[in-house]
C-alpha cells in the first residue's frame, strides 16, 4: 500500500498531485496489478484532505484505466504503467548513481545537478530523439 | 438538488448591532464549507441561525429545504459543535453519550460514538471538565455526528487547540466526511486549517458576503500578478494591491486563463492569498452571478 | 431529559442533603430540650387545663409559666427567626439561579440545544427539577421547623404573627418555589447565576414583605372584639389570635366609653385600683381586630397557593423568554 502527500508549494492542484503519485508508484513498480490503493477515508484522513479530493483523483485513475473500484471491496491497480523498461531500471539506477557521485566530486550542489538534469532531458527531448 | 443551506436576505440584529445584513448564499450539498472572515463578521451568528439556535430579524434560512426550528425532526438533522467546544463539566464523556441517547432517540448512534472514542483513546469514565482541550473538541463532534446529521457546523472547533491536535481533529473530520453523505460548515481563524480540506468558500466581511463560491474555481479565476511600481493596471478587476518602491504585486479576478498581459507576470494563488486578498478589501466582493454555481 | 437534569446536579443534591442532615440533628437536638422542659415544666399541664378557653382570668392562664418559658428559650427563638426566614430565599438562590443561566454561561445550551428535545420541553424539565428538588428540601426543612417551634407557639400564642407564622407549615414550601423560579427567571434572562443570586435576593424579600405587610390581613375579613378594661377576665392569649390592627403590629386600642381613641396596646386594671382607669373612665373598653387561630391553616393555604401562582408565572415566563427571546 502507498502513502500520499500533498505539497504545499506546489502549483499542482491537490487532486492531481494524487494522480501523479499513484502513476509514480505505477511506473517505479512500487504499485502492480492487483494491489488494492487505500481507500478514500484512510488518505483523506492521513493527508488530512476533503475526500472529495481523493474521489476526484480515483475517479481520474479510473478514466485512464489504471485502477478500478470494485463495490464493497475498494479500488484495485488494473494498470500498469513500468511496461517492459522496468527490468532494466536496476541498471539504470546504478549507473545514475555512479553519475551523481561524479557530479557529487565536480562540486555541484542539488540544485545545480537537478537544473542540469532537467535542461539536458529537455533539450534532449526538443532533439526528437526516441 | 437542494441546497444543504440557503439563505435569503437573511439578517440578525442585536440590540442596535446587524451582526449579519443581507446575507443570501447557498452551499451545496455534500460540501465542506469554509467559512471565514474577521472577529465580529457574523460567522458565529450565522452558523447559529443555520442550526436553529437563533430565529432571523429578517430574512429566511432552510436547511435542506426546510426552516430549521427548536422542534426533534428538524434538530436530528443538524450537528453542531459550538466555539469552545462546550461539554457539561461535571459529566463524564460516558455520561455525555447516555445524554445524547436519551435526547436523541433512535437517531443516535451509540456504538459508533463508543468505538470512536475508543480508538483515539479517550477514557470515557473522564469527566469532561478534566479532559484536554483537543479531547473536549473530539468528544463534541463525536457527540455532533453520533446523531448522524445531514449538516455538521463547526464553529471555530480547534481554535484552542495545540498544532498537533488541530491536525489530528482535522483528519479525523475529514475522514468521517467520507464515510457518509455529509455537508459541513467549517469556520476557523487559520486559513491554513481550511486550505485542500474546504471545497466551497464563503468569506463574511462586516456582517455582510463578501466571497462565495467554489474554492477550485475561485482559485482558478484569479491570480497574483507581480509588476514594476510604475506599470499601467491590467485589465480585469483588481481585488488587491501592495507596493514597495519598485515593485507591484496585485491580486486580480480575471475569466480566463490569458497570458499576463506584459510587463505583468502571473502566478497562481493559494486559498490563503485569495482570502487574505479579499479580507483586506473590505471593498472587492465576488458572488455567484445569474450563471453562477450557487 | 430528567436524567440529564438530575446527573448534571448530583453535587448539588448530595450537598443540599447533607446540609438538611445538619439542619435536622441541630434541630432535633435544640428542639427536643425545648419539648422536654415544655412538658416537665408543668406548661404543658397547665395549658391542657385551660382546654382551650377563649377568655381566662386576667391573672391567669398559665401566664406566668408561659412568659418563664419564652424568656428562658428567648435567644433560640430570635436564632430561629433571623436563621429560618431566610431558608426559603437561599434555597432558590442556589438552585433556582444556576439553573438556566450556568448553561448560558458555559454555553452547553449550544449542545444541548441541538440535541433531539425542543428548548419548551428542556426548559420546562429543568423548572421541573429544581422545583421538586425546593418543595422536598423545603418540605422536609418546614415539617422540623413547626415541630421545633411547638412549644414557643403554645408559650407566646404568637404562632399566627409575622416571621413565625412564616416559617411554619406549608408558607415556606411556596416561599422556596418561589424564590427558586423568581432566580431561574432572573438567571435566564441576566445569564448570570451570581447576579440572578443578588437580584433574587432582593426580589424575594421585597415580595416576601409586601404580601406579608399589605396582603396577608386582608386574606380574610378581620373579626373584632372588646372587653371591658375594668375586667376580671381576659381574651386566651394563649390560644394564638392574630391580633394585626388597630394601635400597631400585634396591639389593639382602648377606647373610652364614648367611642374615642384613647391609647394604643391594651389596658386590663382590677376593679379595686381606680387610679389605673382614672385618665380613660371606668366605662372604656379594648378593642381588638384580629384573625382567629383557627384561621391560620386556611391563611397558610392562601398564601401558599399565592406563591405556587407567581412561581407558576415565572416559570411560564422563562420559558417564553428561553423560546422566544434567547433566539
Amino acid at each position: 500500500m502507498i502513502g500520499f502527500r500533498l505539497d504545499g508549494r506546489s502549483n499542482v492542484v491537490p487532486y492531481l498531485q494524487l494522480v501523479e503519485q499513484v502513476r509514480q508508484a505505477l511506473r517505479t513498480g512500487l504499485l502492480e496489478p492487483g494491489d488494492r490503493l487505500p481507500t478514500v477515508r484512510e488518505v483523506a484522513e492521513s493527508v488530512s484532505i476533503n475526500p472529495n479530493t481523493v474521489l476526484k483523483a480515483y475517479r481520474q485513475l479510473e478514466h485512464e484505466g489504471l485502477v478500478e473500484g470494485r463495490p464493497g471491496q475498494g479500488t484495485f491497480v488494473v494498470g500498469s504503467l513500468a511496461g517492459p523498461s522496468l527490468a532494466s531500471h536496476a541498471a539504470l539506477r546504478r549507473e545514475l548513481r555512479a553519475w551523481l557521485r561524479k557530479a557529487h566530486t565536480a562540486g555541484l550542489e542539488p540544485e545545480d545537478i537537478e537544473a542540469l538534469f532537467g535542461t539536458t532531458l529537455h533539450a534532449f527531448e526538443a532533439e526528437g530523439a526516441a | 438538488m437542494t441546497a444543504a443551506l440557503e439563505t435569503t436576505g437573511l439578517s440578525k440584529r442585536y440590540g442596535r448591532t446587524w451582526a449579519l445584513r443581507d446575507c443570501t448564499l447557498a452551499v451545496p450539498q455534500g460540501r465542506v464549507a469554509a467559512v471565514v472572515g474577521p472577529n465580529g463578521a457574523g460567522k458565529t451568528t450565522l452558523m447559529r441561525l443555520a442550526v436553529g439556535l437563533r430565529r432571523p430579524t429578517r430574512g429566511s434560512v432552510s436547511v435542506f429545504g426546510r426552516t430549521p426550528r427548536d422542534d426533534a425532526a428538524s434538530l436530528a438533522r443538524v450537528g453542531f459543535v459550538a466555539q469552545e467546544t462546550p461539554l457539561y463539566r461535571d459529566l463524564t464523556v460516558a455520561d455525555h453519550l447516555e445524554m445524547g441517547r436519551r435526547l436523541n432517540g433512535v437517531g443516535w448512534d451509540q456504538p459508533s460514538a463508543a468505538e470512536r472514542l475508543g480508538k483515539l483513546s479517550i477514557p470515557l469514565d473522564r469527566r469532561a471538565g478534566e479532559l484536554s482541550g483537543g479531547q473536549r473538541a473530539q468528544v463534541a463532534l463525536t457527540i455532533a455526528l453520533a446523531k448522524r446529521p445531514d449538516l455538521l457546523v463547526l464553529d471555530e472547533p480547534v481554535a484552542s487547540l495545540d498544532p498537533l491536535a488541530r491536525r489530528t481533529f482535522l483528519s479525523e473530520l475529514m475522514g468521517e466526511i467520507a464515510t457518509r453523505e455529509l455537508t459541513v460548515l467549517l469556520s476557523s481563524h487559520l486559513i491554513a486549517d481550511l486550505e485542500h480540506r474546504c471545497d466551497y468558500l464563503v468569506i463574511l466581511s462586516d456582517a455582510r458576503v463578501q466571497v462565495l463560491g467554489d474554492v477550485e474555481e475561485l482559485l482558478a479565476s484569479h491570480r497574483a500578478l507581480v509588476g514594476p511600481v510604475d506599470a499601467p493596471s491590467p485589465n480585469g478587476s483588481i481585488v488587491s494591491s501592495h507596493s514597495t518602491d519598485r515593485q507591484r504585486t496585485l491580486v486580480v479576478r480575471s475569466e480566463a486563463r490569458s497570458p499576463a498581459p506584459p510587463p505583468w507576470a502571473a502566478q497562481p494563488i493559494s486559498l490563503e492569498d485569495l482570502v487574505l486578498a479579499y479580507l483586506s478589501e473590505p471593498g472587492a466582493g465576488t458572488l455567484p452571478g445569474p450563471e453562477g454555481t450557487a | 431529559m430528567i436524567w440529564l437534569a438530575w446527573r448534571r446536579r448530583r453535587g448539588a443534591l448530595i450537598a443540599t442533603g447533607a446540609a438538611l442532615v445538619v439542619a435536622a440533628v441541630l434541630l432535633y437536638l435544640t428542639g427536643r430540650s425545648m419539648w422536654d422542659i415544655f412538658h416537665d415544666g408543668g406548661l404543658a399541664a397547665c395549658i391542657s387545663n385551660l382546654h382551650g378557653a377563649r377568655w381566662v382570668a386576667a391573672d391567669g392562664g398559665c401566664q406566668d409559666e408561659a412568659q418563664a418559658f419564652a424568656a428562658r428559650f428567648f435567644p433560640m427563638r430570635l436564632l430561629g427567626l433571623a436563621l429560618f426566614t431566610f431558608v426559603p430565599m437561599v434555597v432558590g438562590m442556589f438552585w433556582g439561579a444556576p439553573a438556566i443561566a450556568r448553561e448560558l454561561e458555559d454555553d452547553t445550551v449550544s449542545l444541548v440545544w441541538t440535541q433531539g428535545v425542543s428548548r419548551r420541553r428542556w426548559a420546562w424539565t429543568q423548572l421541573a427539577f429544581v422545583a421538586a428538588v425546593a418543595v422536598v428540601t423545603m418540605g422536609l426543612f418546614a415539617i422540623l421547623a413547626t415541630w421545633w417551634y411547638g412549644p414557643l407557639n403554645a408559650a407566646t400564642g404568637d404562632r399566627f404573627q409575622w416571621l413565625i407564622y412564616d416559617q411554619q407549615g406549608f408558607v415556606p414550601v411556596g416561599y422556596a418555589v418561589f424564590a427558586t423560579l423568581l432566580a431561574a427567571f432572573i438567571g435566564a434572562l441576566t445569564g448570570r447565576t451570581v447576579r440572578a443570586m443578588a437580584i433574587t435576593a432582593v426580589g424575594f424579600i421585597v415580595a416576601r414583605f409586601g404580601i406579608a405587610v399589605f396582603w396577608r390581613p386582608r386574606f380574610m375579613a378581620g373579626l373584632e372584639r372588646t372587653y371591658p378594661v375594668v375586667t376580671e377576665r381576659v381574651p386566651n392569649r394563649l390560644l394564638g389570635d392574630w391580633l394585626y390592627g388597630g394601635g400597631g403590629p400585634g396591639v389593639g386600642v382602648v377606647m373610652t366609653a364614648g367611642g374615642d381613641r384613647a391609647a394604643g396596646g391594651q389596658r386590663v386594671c382590677p376593679p379595686l385600683d381606680p387610679a389605673c382607669f382614672a385618665d380613660i373612665g371606668r366605662g372604656a373598653f379594648n378593642l381588638e381586630l384580629y384573625h382567629p387561630a383557627s384561621r391560620f391553616w386556611t391563611f397558610q393555604s392562601i398564601e401558599t397557593g399565592i406563591y405556587l401562582a407567581l412561581a407558576l408565572a415565572l416559570g411560564a415566563a422563562t420559558v417564553w423568554w428561553v423560546r422566544r427571546r434567547l433566539v
